[in-house]
C-alpha cells in the first residue's frame, strides 16, 4: 500500500509520521490534544508504504534541522534498489500535493483542502469514515478497540481484517481510520513487513521482520506503485510479507514471573502426581521462573533434557501453572501438527478454567485468544513480545531445528524479559555443549516414567541392507533375533535408512515370517495412519518404516530393530529416539533395541553412551525401581 | 558465523549443483530444461494436446458449445494448456493467492505452448494465422492493489516479450463481484454484462496498431489474442470479446477475438 508522509512541528522540534487516513492526523495535531503542534508539512500524500517508513525511522534516528525536505527525501531514499532509484526521484520532483498543510498563525492551506476532499471516497476510505472523524468519541472507542484485539500481535493487513471480521465486523469497513488514530495515541505500532537495508557498523540485509528471513524477489507491484518492490519468499505460506505491507504491532507489556520471587514449594508441586525424578526437574525449571530476568538481548532459557518415555507433559504442567498464578500468558510451540492436537485435549484437562487456544495451518480458532496459547512454530509469526513464558517442544525435531526463520519467530513472539523452556529428549549438539560449558540452565530427567532403566542397544553385525536385497536372504543373526522378540510377542519396529528398501526387506521378511502381519510404511504412504493403528491394536506385527516413526508412536510391548545403523542418516539423535520406541509401558518396561549394521559408528556409540549415562544417573540418583533407596 | 557462511560458499563450490523444485521443493540433480521444474513434476502435468471440443477447447466431450445460446458467443474459440486438475489449482493458487510469483514464468511457459499449438492449427497452406496483439481480462483496482499483479497480465505479457506481439491492456473492470461459484449459470452470464469497459486509451490504441500496417497488405480482420488464466463457463472472457467486438465496428475494424487460457476446468 501507499502511506502519506508529513513532518509536524512540535514546540521547536520536528517529528516525522507516516499516515494511511491523513484526515485523523489533520484533527488529531490540530485540535490541541496533541499540544503544542505549530506546523505540518505534507512530504507526500502518498508513496510506498516501505519507503514512508524507512523515512520516519531514519529521521527518528537523525533528529537534526532540515531546510529542503525534498533533497532530504532524494537522500534517505538514495539506497534504495537500482530499479527503484529513478521512480523515487520522478516522484518527489513531481510530486504538487506536498507543501504545507497548517500553520497556527494562518490556519489551514489549499493543499490540506484539497487533500481532505481525495481522501474521502479513495482508496478504502469511505464517506462514512468521515462522519466516524467528526464523531469522535466513537473513532476513539474503536481505535481503542482494535489496539486491544491487537494486543501480543504481529500482523498484516490482510490478518487484520480477518481477526475484525471474526471479533469486530463493525470495525471491518473503516479500519484505517480507527488504526490511524490509535497510531497517534501510542497504541498501536506501524510499520513495513520487510525491514530495509542498514549501513554502517551494524551493516543488515534487507529482511522480512515477520520471520527474519533475508530470502527476497522484487517484481513490479500493483499496489504501491514500485517497479521493483520486494516481497519475501520465505513465508508465504502465511500470508505474502512486502516492503510495501502494512505490519501492525502493540507495545508490549513487561513480562510477569512465576509465583515471584518465592522459591519453589512443595504445595505448588504437589498436585501434579509427579514422580521423585519429575518433581526435582519441574522443581528446578520453577526455581528459573521464579528468578528476574536480568537485562539482556535474548529471553533467559532452560532446557528440560528429558528421556523417550519420561513423562514431559505432565512436569510442564506446574511451570505453566506458575505463570497462571501471575496472570502471564503462556505459548507451548511445537514444530510438528500432531503433538499439538495430542496435546490440547491434555492440557485443557489439566486446566479446566483457562481458555486454550490451539492453533496449526488451517486450525479453526485462529483468532481466538486464550490464556494458554499451543501452537504449530509457524504460527508463532502472528505474535510480537506476547508471552511470558515460551515452552519449545520437540525443539530438535524437523522443521524447527535449523530454520533459523523459525527459532526468530519464536523469539520475537517472547516478551524481552519473558523466558523460554526448551523440551527435549535429544537435545542438538549445541545446547549439549552450553550445557558442557555451564552456560544453560537445565535439568535433566533421567528416568522414564515407570522408573525403569532404558533399554541399551545390543549390537548385531551384518551386511549393508543393499547387499541383503541384492543377495536376496537376510542374515540369520537378524532373524534369530527377530524370532526371538515374535515368540515372546512383541511388536517389531524394524528402521530403514532409505524408503526404497521399505517394500524389498517386507519381501523378505515374508519369506521367513509367512505366519505374522508384515507391513511397510513411510512418509509417502497415504495409507500410513491407519497401518499406525494397526500395528497399535497388533493387527500388524513387524513394521517397517523410516525416521519418519521415530518419535510420537508408542506401542506397548515393543522391540525395535534398526538396519544400517551405520547410515550417515541415522544420527545420534535419531538412533536415541527410534531405541525410545522400545518398553515404554509399565507391563513390558524391558523392550529389545538392536543396533544391525556393518560398522560400530561414532553415531551409534555416543547413542549408547547417552543412553548408559541417563541410566546411570538415575541409578546414583535413586530414581530407579531397584535401585538402592538413597536417604 | 561468519565461518559458517564461509564454509556454505565452500560447500557449495564443491558438491554438484542442486536444483530446487519450485513446484514440490525437492532438491533433484537436474530440471526440466524448458519448463524449470523438475521431471516428475512435468511428467504429471495434464496437458491438453487434443481438445475434443473445437470451441472450447474442453478436453472431454462438452454440452455447453452445442447449446442454441452458445451460438451468441463473442470469442472464435478457446484454447487451454492443461484440465484444471487438483495438482493445477494448487500451482494458480500458489501464484495468485499465495504471491509466490516465481509461478508467472512457469506458467506463462505453458501457455506458450498451447499458443505454438493454436498457431499450428489455424494455419495451413493457404492462410498464415496471425495474432495482431495480445490483451488480457483485467481485474478490479481493489483486487489488483491488494494481490500487487493481474495474474492474467503477467501471462499475456510474457508471452508477448516470447512472441513478440504487442500487449495492449484494453479493457476495464468497473466493479467487484461476489464470488463465481456461489452464483448459478444463468446469473453468471448476467453479472457479467456491464462488468467490463473499454480501457480509455483502447481505440487509440487500436487505431495504431491499424495504421502500423501498409495500405498494400490488408490486416483485417484483426485477430486480437485475449488471455487469462482459467475458461469455466466463458461468461468472462465472452462479455470481454462483446465489448472489443462493438469497439471494433464502431471503428469499422472488424474483429476476431481468440482465447488463450492456462488451464480449462
Ligand atoms: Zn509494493
Ligand atoms: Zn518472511
Ligand atoms: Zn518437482
Ligand atoms: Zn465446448
Amino acid at each position: 500500500m501507499r502511506a502519506a508522509v508529513y513532518a509536524v512541528q512540535c514546540k521547536n522540534r520536528w517529528e516525522v509520521r507516516i499516515s494511511i487516513d491523513l484526515r485523523v492526523d489533520l484533527i488529531w495535531w490540530t485540535s490541541g490534544a496533541a499540544g503544542d503542534a505549530r506546523k505540518i508539512w505534507l512530504l507526500s500524500s502518498g508513496m510506498p508504504l516501505g519507503w514512508a517508513v524507512k523515512l520516519r525511522d531514519r529521521f527518528q534516528a537523525e533528529e537534526r534541522n532540515i531546510n529542503d525536505w525534498t533533497l532530504w527525501m532524494r537522500h534517505g531514499l538514495k539506497r534504495e534498489h537500482a530499479d527503484e532509484i529513478e521512480g523515487i526521484i520522478e516522484w518527489l520532483v513531481e510530486d504538487r500535493q506536498a507543501g504545507l498543510l497548517w500553520d497556527r498563525a494562518s490556519g489551514w492551506t489549499a493543499i490540506a483542502e484539497e487533500q481532505w476532499k481525495c481522501l474521502s471516497g479513495v482508496d478504502g476510505l469511505m464517506d462514512s469514515d468521515l462522519t466516524l472523524v467528526r464523531e469522535q468519541q466513537e473513532l476513539v472507542r474503536r481505535a481503542i478497540l482494535i489496539a486491544e484485539l491487537l494486543v501480543g500481535r504481529s500482523l498484516l493487513e490482510a490478518e487484520l481484517q480477518q481477526l475484525l471480521a471474526e471479533a469486530a465486523p463493525d470495525l471491518s469497513a473503516s479500519w484505517r481510520t480507527a488504526v490511524q488514530l490509535a497510531h497517534l495515541q501510542g497504541r498501536l505500532h506501524l510499520t513495513a513487513a520487510l525491514a530495509p537495508e542498514e549501513r554502517g557498523l551494524r551493516r543488515k540485509n534487507p529482511r522480512c521482520r515477520r520471520c527474519g528471513s533475508e530470502l527476497l524477489r522484487r517484481t513490479a507491484c500493483a499496489s504501491c506503485g514500485s517497479p521493483a518492490c520486494a516481497y519475501c519468499e520465505a513465508c508465504l505460506a502465511l500470508g505474502r510479507s512486502r516492503a510495501c505491507a502494512l505490519l501492525l504491532r502493540t507495545a508490549a507489556f513487561p513480562a510477569v514471573h512465576g509465583t515471584a520471587g518465592m522459591a519453589p514449594t512443595a504445595a505448588a508441586l504437589g498436585r501434579w502426581g509427579l514422580s521423585p525424578a519429575q518433581r526435582e526437574a519441574a522443581g528446578a525449571a520453577l526455581g528459573f521462573l521464579a528468578a528476574p530476568a536480568k537485562r539482556a538481548a535474548k529471553p533467559a532459557q532452560f532446557l528440560l533434557w528429558a528421556v523417550t518415555g519420561a513423562g514431559k507433559t505432565e512436569m510442564i504442567f506446574p511451570l505453566i501453572q506458575s505463570i497462571l498464578d501471575t496472570r502471564g500468558r503462556v505459548l507451548i510451540a511445537t514444530p510438528r501438527r500432531d503433538v499439538v492436537l495430542e496435546l490440547s485435549p491434555r492440557i485443557a484437562k489439566a486446566f479446566p478454567s483457562e481458555t486454550v487456544s490451539t492453533l496449526y495451518g488451517g486450525s479453526e480458532e485462529r483468532w481466538q485468544e486464550g490464556s494458554i496459547t499451543l501452537a504449530t512454530t509457524h504460527q508463532l509469526m502472528r505474535f510480537y513480545h506476547a508471552f511470558d513464558l515460551v515452552i519449545i517442544d520437540e525443539l530438535d525435531a524437523f522443521p524447527y531445528h535449523n530454520d533459523p526463520m523459525l527459532a526468530f519467530a519464536a523469539r520475537e513472539a517472547c516478551k524481552s524479559d519473558g523466558k523460554f523452556i526448551f523440551l527435549s529428549a535429544t537435545p542438538p549438539l549445541a545446547l549439549q555443549r552450553e550445557i558442557e560449558r555451564g552456560k544453560l540452565a537445565h535439568a535433566k530427567v533421567p528416568v522414564r516414567f515407570h522408573r525403569h532403566p532404558l533399554p541399551v542397544p545390543k549390537r548385531i553385525s551384518m551386511n549393508s541392507v543393499a547387499r541383503c536385497i541384492q543377495k536376496r536372504s537376510l542374515p540369520s543373526a537378524l532373524i534369530e533375533a527377530l524370532e526371538r522378540s515374535i515368540h515372546r510377542g512383541a511388536q517389531i519396529f524394524l528402521f530403514v535408512s532409505r524408503i526404497r528398501h521399505i517394500d524389498p526387506i517386507v519381501e523378505l521378511l515374508k519369506q521367513s515370517f509367512g505366519d505374522i502381519p508384515i507391513a511397510g510404511t513411510s512418509s509417502q504412504d497415504s495409507a500410513r495412519g491407519d497401518k499406525v493403528l494397526a500395528f497399535r491394536s497388533a493387527d500388524i506385527r513387524l513394521l517397517v518404516t523410516t525416521t519418519i516413526l521415530e518419535r510420537g508412536v508408542t506401542v506397548p510391548r515393543s522391540d525395535v530393530f534398526i538396519l544400517d545403523a551405520d547410515s550417515n542418516l541415522f544420527d545420534e539423535a535419531s538412533l536415541v529416539q527410534m531405541a525410545g520406541r522400545a518398553g515404554r509401558s509399565k507391563d513390558d518396561p524391558a523392550g529389545n533395541v538392536i543396533f544391525a549394521a556393518r560398522e560400530w559408528t561414532r553415531s551409534q556409540k555416543l547413542a549408547v553412551k547417552q543412553i548408559k549415562e541417563m541410566n546411570k544417573i538415575a541409578y546414583s540418583k535413586g530414581y530407579l525401581i531397584d535401585s538402592p533407596r538413597l536417604k | 558465523m561468519k565461518w559458517q557462511t564461509f564454509m556454505n560458499s565452500v560447500h557449495q563450490f564443491i558438491s554438484p549443483p542442486v536444483d530446487t523444485c519450485l513446484t514440490c521443493n525437492k532438491r533433484v540433480k537436474q530440471l526440466n530444461t524448458s519448463l524449470a521444474i523438475c521431471e516428475e513434476c512435468t511428467r504429471t502435468i495434464p496437458w491438453i494436446a487434443k481438445p475434443r471440443c473445437g470451441v472450447c477447447g474442453r478436453h472431454i466431450g462438452c454440452p455447453d458449445c452445442t447449446r442454441p445460446a452458445a451460438a451468441q458467443r463473442a470469442i472464435v474459440c478457446n484454447r487451454s494448456s492443461v484440465a484444471y486438475n487438483a495438482q493445477m489449482r494448487e500451482w494458480l493458487a500458489q501464484y495468485k493467492y499465495r504471491g509466490n510469483e516465481r509461478y508467472a514464468e512457469l506458467l506463462a511457459k505453458m501457455l506458450e505452448r498451447a499458443y505454438t499449438g493454436m498457431k499450428r492449427e489455424f494455419t495451413n497452406t493457404h492462410f498464415k494465422w496471425k495474432i495482431d496483439f495480445i490483451t488480457f481480462v483485467p481485474v478490479s483496482q481493489v483486487r489488483l492493489s491488494e494481490r500487487g499483479f493481474n495474474q492474467a497480465e503477467m501471462l499475456g505479457s510474457i508471452l508477448s516479450r516470447k512472441q513478440r506481439i504487442p500487449l495492449i491492456p484494453l479493457l476495464e473492470r468497473r466493479r467487484h463481484t461476489v464470488k463465481q461459484s456461489f452464483k448459478s449459470r444463468h446469473e453468471r452470464i448476467q453479472d457479467m454484462q456491464g462488468i467490463f469497459q473499454l480501457h480509455s486509451s483502447a481505440v487509440q490504441r487500436m487505431k495504431d496498431v491499424l495504421n502500423s500496417y501498409s495500405s498494400s497488405t490488408s490486416p483485417l480482420p484483426l485477430r486480437i489474442l485475449l488471455v487469462d488464466d482459467i475458461y469455466t463457463t466463458g461468461s468472462t472472457v465472452n462479455a470481454c470479446a462483446h465489448i472489443l467486438k462493438e469497439a471494433g465496428l464502431s471503428l469499422n475494424m472488424p474483429l476476431e477475438v481468440y482465447c488463450l487460457t492456462w488451464a480449462r476446468s
